[in-house]
């Protein structure tokens, strides 16, 4: 079976392309989002999902979220006895979520699409298919998130527009797309965005207000303080959606401390992240070459755009008001099972094309002479341009600096500014160049092909011998090589998991545990509440077990509805 | 196949749908997972199709930026009665040039300021500037007048203004050299102003420099150039090579970048005084220094040559002058004079004989039997005179020549690196002894001369042009 995974910044679904179109998984708890958390208790088992977000209150430093902002970098995370790689947090994340797809459909799963922000860089996506092999599946399309939910809400609601943007605010990213529909061809215009760009942004702009007003040394808190303050922030952020004001209460130390916010000042606070949103709206516009009132709709996804700030900052620039037809958090996983079914050659897509864009820009380093005749070197010479409809092949004709040349060094990169030293270098190639000839009889043609799964191959030619190099882009340190992932791969499958069927106990218990640190004065009642359950577990009778879950889970509700 | 049109099998004045229709249908029998290639060449030509639909429909592009005449926005119809009016109508009323042209000047005028934080929250609190079309005008407008004014502005300012314009890309369709030496144009301006003149301090990153010592030394290349002036100040090596880093530091190497309050002459003076060859402003300065110090030798031998006089005078004997250490001092400050003079004299020799071999030369031929030539005068000398050491007078010079030219003309490449030179200098001196004990002298200077000789020209085989080796 190939299903679509949405791998987000804190929550990730699961699905597949069914009978009746995409379908979505639940997990053990019953629901389609799994927060992605990973947790490790005092024993060096691994907990994923809501039980390991419930840990990150009470045992903070055994807890890791947030973690796909890593993705494409080295960092490693150390968790109890373990040390992780962001791409090994995100294997286990997809290893749940395969679990649980495994139990709602009874099918092995094989091969999945994940769905990634648009503005993921070669580094990143990388790291995110070498996550999809260390969960031990194949990976090999990638979806951009916009597009995937352009996919899901252009399936969904066959809008009679055909020309829409695509806003999509996440957890950790902000990606926009342009794209048009018609006669089931999905075109991809444009693709913009700000991969360290989110929700958990906005709520970093609350806690600075909170901790500069109450005089607290944010350096200072302790991780459990801290990660308590940012649930009752993130409480609040989604209360404010609901429009008027709202007030936390929060124990620092010894002190009780209480403060209040409105929308308003909500968005003052969040004004240069609103500004941040700005640049690349206009960007992806500007490549589209549309105007606002060309756009037939602007569709709004990612938890995140639920904010009444963003709606009103796309009305400002458009002129109109969003649409949310589709359900935010659920719009790209749904995609990611259309493209799912795509893949899979699903007969009833059989007329739906997907075609899509390269979002940065690709090209080589040269030098230019200046007015003064010196050379100067370090600029940066496109030859993908940012946008374009891949998969794409485009070369170009390079000369060496100098007669009599030798050797030559083509530096490989991507992004957006004209000097190089300003952009991301991927990889070099070296060339021998033949000996006693001019620059001009040394030219030599370098050919760009990004394909459909975004891979980029370099491909050097000499026009004079014919001979040819082929780039195999560098192993930089945000990635792992295969021989690397083999070895993690072991390693990961050494480390202990809580089954699947222990998870709704793991989870009230780590709600519970949750509840303990953040409510003092019902500390002594949940103790209590957690020895109870504890020695129910101990009997092993499912049934007894079940209905005192349930009973349990009953009285933590009531107990944080009257807190 | 003359139309893109044409290649879709659509009539020359087909619409857009209709055209989207049959692009649709090809893409389905060429699916871009499937034939890449077949796909961009499709997706190619609906392109060129599409750019002709329009073309024909009338429809202009959207960003038409070099137009001159203002861009009407469509009027924007809100879907739903929102609370939102009142800033959708900011964005409705279409900006005339003038006000392109003051938002402009006063973001320029802001980032002149050098403050870059206070210049983006001005830029974006501006209204305007919430439309697409408006911000795209008024950028475009902000960068012209940049060219043409070159304001005096500080790095960050610089990269806020066009960053916040989506100006500072490679796409923005700006060529990357113009806008990097406007960009050094624009700070060296701001640094020039007296205000700023410790950043620029920090910037060139001259230890021993003072904003002072810095004002003086910008005080004076604005004066304009007088020999006496530039001598007196260049009296002193150190001081030379001070103002010639400190000016190429200035304009990182640019000189052009100069504003035109420098003298010109002055600036190239400074430059020609200490470059590896053989200038006026070399030559003058090295003379005044050989001048003065003849001079000085003269007066203070002089004054030793009659301070014993005036001692003897009181014990009343005659006065006799002794003008021994008059001639020492003079000789002392005559012979490291001498020996300058031949190495200004030897150095254009040496890049003459040196030069790459692709790079024309005055006296080709010349320059190519130099050192075959001074061989056979060196063993016609010694077989006309074996006893006399005369011979030695064309033979080292040649040998000399040569290896200098094989080291110069591999120094960029190939296979004998300088190391092969740094060991044979340890050699040397117990291979010369056995040559002088032996009497082996001429066909080791021969072979020391020709063996390198010979090598660099087999090396070179590939580009003597010797036919066409003209002076430019």
């Amino acid at each position: 079976m190939i299903v679509g995974i949405d791998l987000g910044t804190t929550h990730s679904l699961i699905g597949t392309y069914g009978e009746h179109g995409p379908v979505l998984f639940p997990n053990a708890l019953g629901g389609y989002l799994t927060p992605s958390a990973v947790s490790v208790d005092d024993a060096g088992h691994v907990i994923v999902g809501q039980a390991a977000r419930d840990r990150m209150v009470s045992h903070p430093t055994a807890s890791v979220a947030t973690f796909k902002r890593w993705m494409g970098t080295p960092r490693e995370t150390r968790l109890g006895p373990h040390v992780f790689r962001p791409e090994e947090l995100s294997a286990l994340i997809l290893r749940a979520l395969i679990a649980d797809a495994e139990a709602a459909s009874g099918e092995t799963v094989t091969e999945a699409v994940i769905s990634v922000p648009a503005y993921f860089s070669d580094a990143q996506r990388k790291a995110t298919r070498a996550a999809g092999e260390l969960a031990g599946i194949r990976v090999e399309r990638l979806i951009n998130e916009p597009t995937a939910a352009a996919l899901a809400y252009g399936l969904q609601e066959k809008p009679d527009g055909s020309r829409f943007l695509v806003f999509d605010l996440g957890g950790g990213t902000f990606d926009v797309s342009v794209l048009e529909m018609f006669e089931g061809v999905v075109e991809v215009h444009a693709s913009a965005g700000d991969n360290f760009l989110g929700g958990e942004d906005f709520l970093d702009v609350l806690e600075m207000a909170v901790c500069s007003e109450r005089q607290i040394d944010q350096a200072k808190l302790s991780p459990q303080e801290r990660g308590q303050l940012r649930r009752r922030l993130e409480v609040a952020k989604r209360q404010l959606g609901n429009g008027g004001a709202t007030s936390i209460e929060w124990q620092h130390g010894e002190q009780a401390i209480a403060w209040d916010i409105d929308e308003e000042r909500f968005a003052r606070l969040s004004e240069p992240l609103v500004h941040r949103l700005r640049a690349p709206l206009e960007r992806a516009m500007r490549d589209a070459n549309l105007q606002p009132a060309q756009l037939d709709e602007i569709v709004l996804v990612g938890g995140a755009s639920r904010m009444p700030l963003v709606a009103r900052l796309v009305s400002r620039m458009f002129g109109r008001l969003p649409l949310r037809h589709v359900n935010p958090d659920e719009a790209i996983a749904l995609g990611a099972c259309v493209a799912s079914g795509l893949k899979a050659r699903d007969a009833r897509l059989d007329e739906i094309i997907l075609t899509d864009v390269c979002p940065y820009t690709l090209g080589i380093e040269v030098s230019r002479r200046d007015e003064a005749g010196g050379r100067q070197q370090g600029y940066f010479a496109p030859i993908i341009h940012r946008n374009s409809t891949v998969p794409v092949s485009r070369a170009e004709s390079f000369q060496p600096v100098q007669d009599h040349q030798t050797q030559l060094e083509l530096n490989v990169y991507q992004g957006e500014n004209p000097m190089v030293e300003r952009n991301i270098k991927l990889g070099s190639l070296n060339i021998t160049l033949p000996a006693r000839r001019t620059a001009i009889e040394n030219a030599v043609e370098v050919r760009f092909t990004y394909d459909i799964n975004g891979v980029l191959q370099v491909e050097a030619t000499l026009q004079a011998t014919g001979a040819r190099h082929e780039l195999v882009l560098e192993q930089n340190p945000g990635v792992l090589d295969p021989t690397e992932i083999r070895a993690r791969l072991a390693a990961l499958d050494a480390i202990k998991i809580h089954p699947r069927d222990k998870q709704e106990n793991l989870a009230v218990l780590a709600r519970a545990e949750r509840l303990y640190e953040e409510y003092v004065s019902a500390r002594q009642q949940l103790q209590q509440w957690i020895m109870q359950f504890r020695s129910v577990l101990d009997s092993q009778d499912e049934l007894q077990i079940r209905e005192h879950r349930r009973l349990f889970g009953d009285a933590m509700d009531l107990l944080e509805k009257s807190l | 196949m003359s139309s893109p049109l044409e290649w879709f099998g659509l009539a020359g004045d087909a619409d857009e749908r209709a055209l989207k229709r049959a692009y649709a249908q090809r893409l389905r029998a060429t699916r871009p997972d499937e034939d890449p290639e077949g796909f961009q060449q499709l997706h190619a030509m609906y392109q060129r199709a599409l750019a002709q639909c329009r073309s024909q429909g009338g429809q202009a592009p959207a960003f038409p930026l070099e137009q001159d005449a203002p861009v009407t926005l469509q009027p924007v119809t809100l879907q739903e009665d929102g609370q939102d009016t009142a800033q959708n109508a900011l964005i409705e009323p279409l900006l005339s040039q003038e006000a392109v042209d003051a938002i402009a000047q006063e973001a320029i005028a802001l980032a002149m300021k050098g403050d870059a934080d206070a210049l983006l929250a001005w830029l974006r609190t501006q209204p305007a500037l919430w439309s697409l079309q408006a911000k795209a005008r008024t950028g475009w407008r902000c960068v012209e007048r940049l060219f043409q004014e070159v304001p005096p502005m500080p790095v960050d300012a610089q990269e806020a203004l066009l960053g916040f314009f989506d100006l500072d890309r490679v796409q923005s369709r700006i060529d990357a050299a113009s806008l990097a030496r406007l960009s050094r144009r624009m700070q060296l301006a701001w640094e020039l102003q007296r205000a700023h003149h410790e950043t620029l301090r920090r910037r060139v990153g001259i230890e021993s420099f003072t904003v002072r010592k810095i004002r003086s030394l910008l005080g004076e290349s604005s004066q304009p150039f007088s020999w006496p002036s530039v001598l007196m100040a260049g009296f002193m090596p150190s001081a030379v090579h001070r103002r010639a880093r400190f000016l190429t530091r200035l304009c990182q190497g640019q000189f052009n970048d100069l504003p035109a309050s420098f003298d010109r002459r002055r600036v190239q003076f400074w430059l020609d005084a200490t470059q590896g060859g053989v200038t006026r402003a070399r030559l003058a300065l090295g003379a005044t220094r050989w001048l003065s110090a003849l001079l000085v030798a003269a007066i203070v031998g002089l004054l030793i040559a009659i301070a014993p006089a005036n001692g003897n005078d009181l014990t009343g004997q005659a006065a006799s002058f002794d003008l021994t250490p008059l001639f020492v001092l003079l000789g002392l400050a005559l012979a490291p004079g001498l020996l300058w003079a031949l190495w200004m004299l030897y150095l254009p020799l040496d890049a003459w004989h040196g030069h790459p071999e692709h790079v024309p030369v005055r006296w080709p031929w010349l320059n190519l039997l130099m050192v075959p030539l001074l061989c056979a005068t060196g063993a016609a000398i010694k077989l006309w005179q074996p006893d006399s050491l005369v011979f030695l007078l064309p033979l080292v010079p040649a040998a000399w020549l040569a290896l200098r030219r094989f080291w110069r003309r591999s120094a960029t490449g190939d296979w004998v690196s300088p190391n092969v030179f740094r060991v044979g200098i340890f050699l040397l001196v117990p291979l010369l002894r056995t040559v002088v004990q032996q009497d082996v002298t001429l066909p080791f200077l021969l072979a020391l001369a020709m063996v390198p000789w010979c090598w660099d020209l087999w090396r070179q085989r590939a580009v003597l042009r010797i036919a066409d080796r003209r002076p430019a």
